[in-house]
């Protein structure tokens, strides 16, 4: 008797373990599929979101082209009326190309630059990392044609302009918070013969470029278009400041 | 009786108590649940045939749990399913002390009716 009285105990303790570890069991898978449903909710969610912005997006555009061709219209109706605004929209198609918010053509220069071949007998990362085109390789070429009188330059089509950036991000480049892959293709409006001698200097640009194996191409053009510059463009910190000239002279 | 009121004890604590098992290690949970199950069907089997020693039950139910789960890890870092060897092996053994038990209760109803 006091025999089975211990294995009841011990029963009685393993099938307490059991209905334990069943409970909790129950009670954590439940939870972890919540959790999943959960998480597969949010990603819809976030889709859904993601379609809503882009059409919204979308729908600015179409705006921003219905205001811009208003601007039109109106700009083609003040230079008929009469000399001042004439004038004054002289000044504002230079500004504009300045600054780079019209498309623009002119003779200039095509630069493309792309990733070396030889990247099949690179062992190393570090190796094969310089086999790729750098964000600092564009912003070289850039500066050098701007240094040799380019009016205009673009990166794959997208514009330079004085608030543009070219930067690394992961695997690829930003400028302009456009995301770029090779070949990159630098567009330039300028003389293209002071252009290209300009790139071509003895030990400069694209002499330093070429020591890593990269594929570069330079070819002049009579005419090329350089697209205006899609981003939007706001002054928060920067206003002008106002000079009394009399007072100063 | 005592079983019922440890079982309900067992139920009471799991639905108490505020931590619960991470997705990652359900796995073992359930295997280990698997071989405490084993263990009590051999333990009430081996009590209907009235061989019941508590040190075979004992050793049995911890050293099933911690085989299983050994497996069951060996299993997940080599990639290959060990625990269906548990499960296999602790789902047969369920049922064949199942039928070891209902054999026996059902002879021992019928010779109780024919009193």
């Amino acid at each position: 008797m006091k025999k089975n009285y211990k294995a009841q105990i011990a029963l009685g303790i393993v099938f307490m373990i059991l209905a334990f570890l069943i409970t909790i069991q129950f009670r954590s898978v439940t939870k972890n599929n919540e959790t999943q449903q959960q998480n597969n909710l949010r990603i819809e969610d976030l889709l859904t979101e993601l379609n809503k912005e882009k059409e919204k997006s979308s729908a600015l555009e179409q705006q921003v082209e219905e205001y811009e061709e208003d601007i039109a219209q109106y700009r083609s109706k003040a230079e008929k009326s009469n000399g001042d605004s004439m004038f004054l929209s002289e000044q504002l198609k230079r500004a504009e190309i300045l600054a780079g918010l019209v498309d623009v053509h002119g003779p200039g220069v095509t630069v493309t630059l792309n990733d070396a071949n030889n990247r099949k007998d690179l062992e190393s990362a570090t190796e094969a990392n310089s086999t790729l085109i750098h964000d600092e390789d564009i912003r070289r070429v850039i500066n050098e044609l701007s240094a040799a009188g380019a009016e205009a330059i673009c990166v794959n089509d997208s514009r330079i302009i004085s608030t543009s950036a070219v930067r690394c991000v992961g695997p690829t480049v930003l400028v302009n918070d456009t995301k770029m892959a090779p070949p990159y293709e630098i567009k330039a409006i300028g003389k293209p013969d002071q252009l290209e001698a300009a790139l071509n200097l003895n030990g400069g640009v694209i002499d330093g470029l070429r020591v890593w194996g990269f594929e570069i191409s330079i070819s002049k053009s009579d005419d090329l278009v350089i697209p205006r510059y899609s981003g939007t463009l706001n002054f928060r910190s920067a206003s002008a400041v106002e000079t009394e000239k009399e007072g100063e002279e | 009786m005592i079983l019922l009121l440890c079982i309900a004890l067992g139920i009471i604590a799991g639905l108490m108590l505020p931590f619960h098992v991470p997705a990652d290690y359900t796995q073992y949970v359930a295997i280990i649940i698997l071989a405490s199950l084993d263990s009590v069907f051999g333990g009430l089997s081996s009590m209907s045939k009235k061989a019941f020693n508590l040190q075979i039950f004992l050793s049995g139910f911890i050293g099933n749990s911690l085989l299983a789960a050994l497996l069951t890890f060996i299993g997940k870092k080599l990639d290959v399913d060990l625990y269906l060897v548990a499960l296999i092996v602790f789902g047969t053994r369920l049922f064949t002390n199942f039928s070891i038990m209902r054999r026996y209760y059902l002879d021992y109803w019928k010779t109780k009716l024919k009193k």
